[in-house]
């Protein structure tokens, strides 16, 4: 069961519109390696995760990933709140805009919609856990290619906020992957797989 | 799972949901008084079976650890594996 808090997890405070920077992160709402997609693949991992213990882990990023969620919507939202018809039409932004005005609509960069084609849920603790790794650092390697791009301080202090979070998660995956093999035979971690062979 | 505490999270269960459902209304009908006079009955019950709860069997939220030397968070039972 889930509550909402009338708060973001880190402030987002963007004064200048920007229809163009709007364009490249809204891939972290919707895209292949965006928050969406990270709490998805964590809080439907969690019922074939056998350690309890991981499967706290994956209910607490789930939760924290759908605050992400929140914080790019609402970086989103402030980019293109205020724009002017000139604006728009100068920006990549224009054919964004034509199937959903301002509206925040999870997509990638690109413009392919959401979908959980961009994550997986094997049902087998390593293959899992090994998977969560490898987002936490695509989803870092996003957010440094985002920085590359965009200027504006006040876009660029949450988006750094957001990629040292990637970081964070990533260690604390290792080290449930570390609890998991712990369990298991430790000459052949394969041998079963701990939440279907009984 | 014991029976007090079967029925503690069974009070929290209803009692939610009773308060949901006033959530949802109450956000059309802002000023009406025999719902908001029923939502903080409720609001009441909820706030004494959390209470009960986090005090004698564990945290409800990880917001409600109060052990000082253990993580209890993580103990016992995740509510999709039946049990609660």
């Amino acid at each position: 069961m889930w509550t909402y808090e009338r708060r973001l997890e880190y402030p987002v405070k963007i004064c200048k519109p920007d229809p163009n920077a709007a364009q490249l992160i809204i891939s972290q709402l919707g895209g292949p390696n965006g928050e969406l997609g990270a709490s998805m693949r964590y809080l439907n991992q969690r019922y074939t995760m056998t350690d309890r213990n991981v499967a706290g882990c994956l209910t607490d990023i789930g939760t924290e990933e759908l605050a992400h969620m929140e914080i790019i919507g609402a970086i989103l939202h402030q980019l293109t709140r205020n724009l002017t018809i000139d604006q728009i039409e100068k920006s990549p932004f224009a054919s964004y805009f034509v199937d959903h005005t301002a509206g925040v609509w999870p997509s990638a960069a690109s413009g392919m919609p959401f979908s959980s084609a961009t994550f997986q849920c094997l049902g087998d603790p390593i293959a899992d856990l090994t998977e969560d790794m490898a987002a936490e650092q695509k989803a870092r390697v996003t957010y440094d290619n985002i920085l590359r791009l965009v200027d504006d301080p006040e876009v660029r202090d949450p988006i750094k906020f957001l990629r040292e979070r990637e970081i964070v998660h990533f260690q604390r995956f290792g080290e449930c992957l570390r609890r998991v093999t712990d369990c298991l035979d430790s000459k052949n971690f394969y041998a079963v797989n701990p939440s279907f062979d009984r | 799972m014991c029976n007090e505490e079967m029925k503690l999270w069974k009070e929290l269960q209803n009692v939610s949901f009773a308060m949901t459902e006033l959530q949802l209304y109450l956000d059309t009908h802002c000023e009406e008084p025999a719902a908001m006079a029923l939502y903080q009955q409720y609001r009441a019950r909820r706030q004494n079976a959390m209470e009960a709860l986090n005090l004698q069997y564990g945290p409800v939220t990880p917001y409600d650890v109060t052990n000082p030397v253990k993580w209890t968070w993580t103990c016992g039972p995740w509510p999709w594996e039946g049990e609660v």
